[in-house]
């Protein structure tokens, strides 16, 4: 109990080192990502509970298995959710369906962060401009969905996306320009 | 949500699963940059041979050839050395993509600097004759020779339409010497009047534009040095 005290005080990255030599230190990280990773399953995908549960678990498996490759030079965040990613997709793949992101935009601050310097209607209010943003999101294409999810409803930096998405920062830019953007044009199509 | 770790420990000692050996990650990793060298250094060997070729190639002989200028540059750009560059380019693309670090570059970039390393090595390969050296050795391979268009056997064997190549076994005087020529049969050339800025001395590899005047006699107008390789010549009679 001790030893796990101590644990609690070390990064991530620390914790990764002390995971090789003992699993109780990889629990740790596990209780550190569960829920996010939890959440980043849901927006990410329309899978059910119990299939989001199984990609989570399947998740830190493979994180535990491939210890070994986390580059100590990006964040650990980072790296987790690329195996997330990773493995959803690749549950999709095994399903033979499309990708399709449930992006959850529940209250006008969130629908804010994805219309920040979108210039929507300004007579639009901020309740309707919610359900406009969210039913915006649905029709985006999956490359945008999950380009928005990870700056806006993860808080992730350009840096961290591009690792985790394995695409070039200025390229990340460029998707979450042009995804804003088409955004743009969804709402104003439905609503205006 | 505390249920999670503890599964995820189950199965891991249940499963007696082990993080993956640390050399396994770098093996994969050095194996990408590796083939991303080769792809490059056979990017390079490959432009220095098309180099070679299309510095080497005639491309004034059409009118002897009963070619138009656009037909004869379509049937001797060396196509192999084309698709080897191209397909060696990509490789070395894909490669360096799989690499750790590879994703941060935008591939434009990764494209520009691949084709720049494979210009810049190429070059310096042809001037060293490497290039020559690899273009003579692939035309002379069975299955890849007759692959590569504008083959000088192709090209320059061809008497009764003014073009004629070999070496000089024999200069007789100033007006006259002989030649063996690419399927080592000889022929007395006459070449007074002939334009012409090197030695003409026996041993030496020679390509002439003129005209068939009888049997295994030629009139040159032009006679050019053969530069590099590329002149296979069967043994004929020694004088």
């Amino acid at each position: 109990m001790a030893k796990f005290n101590t644990y609690q005080q070390k990064t991530d990255e620390e914790l990764v080192s002390l995971s090789l030599k003992n699993k109780d230190a990889f629990a740790l990280l596990v209780n550190r990502y569960q829920a996010k990773l939890a959440r980043y399953i849901r927006h990410l995908s329309n899978f059910d509970e119990e299939e989001a549960a199984d990609i989570l678990q399947e998740v830190f498996i493979k994180a535990y298995l491939n210890l070994n490759d986390f580059d100590k030079r990006l964040k650990f965040s980072a790296w987790i959710y690329r195996i997330t990613h990773n493995q959803v997709i690749s549950q999709y793949r095994r399903l033979k369906v499309r990708p399709q992101a449930v992006v959850a935009v529940d209250d006008e601050s969130i629908a804010n962060k994805f219309t920040d310097g979108v210039d929507l209607a300004r007579d639009l209010d901020l309740k309707y401009s919610t359900a406009a943003v969210r039913a915006g999101l649905q029709k985006l294409p999956y490359k945008y969905q999950e380009v928005l999810v990870l700056r806006y409803l993860e808080e992730k930096s350009y840096e961290e996306i591009s690792a985790i998405l394995r695409k070039p920062v200025a390229t990340v830019g460029t998707l979450i320009s042009r995804a804003k953007k088409e955004l743009q044009q969804l709402i104003n199509k439905d609503h205006i | 949500m505390q249920d999670l770790s503890n599964k995820v420990l189950e199965e891991i000692k249940n499963k007696h699963i082990t993080p993956k050996p640390r050399w396994q990650f770098v093996g994969r990793d050095l194996l990408f940059w590796g083939a991303f060298a080769v792809s490059v250094g056979i990017g390079a060997v490959a432009f220095s041979a098309m180099l070679d070729r299309i510095t080497s190639t005639d491309w004034d002989i059409y009118p002897q050839l009963g070619r138009n200028p656009v037909n004869h540059v379509f049937l001797s750009v060396p196509y192999l050395w084309v698709v080897v560059v191209v397909l060696f380019s990509l490789l070395a693309i894909y490669n360096f993509r799989h690499t750790k670090e590879g994703y941060r570059y935008r591939p434009v970039i990764v494209v520009t600097t691949s084709i720049v390393i494979s210009i810049v090595g190429g070059t310096a390969l042809f001037l060293t004759g490497f290039g020559g050296q690899i273009d003579e050795r692939v035309a002379q391979r069975p299955p890849l020779g007759p692959m590569m268009p504008g083959h000088p056997a192709d090209v320059w064997q061809h008497p009764e339409q003014g073009l004629l190549a070999g070496e000089i076994i024999l200069v007789e005087n100033d007006e006259v010497l002989n030649l063996r020529d690419l399927i080592g049969e000889t022929w007395r050339v006459a070449y007074a009047g002939a334009r012409f800025h090197i030695p003409l001395l026996p041993g030496g590899r020679i390509k002439i534009i003129g005209e068939m005047t009888g049997d295994r006699l030629f009139q040159a107008q032009q006679i050019r040095y053969w530069r590099g390789g590329r002149l296979e010549i069967p043994a004929g009679p020694s004088y």
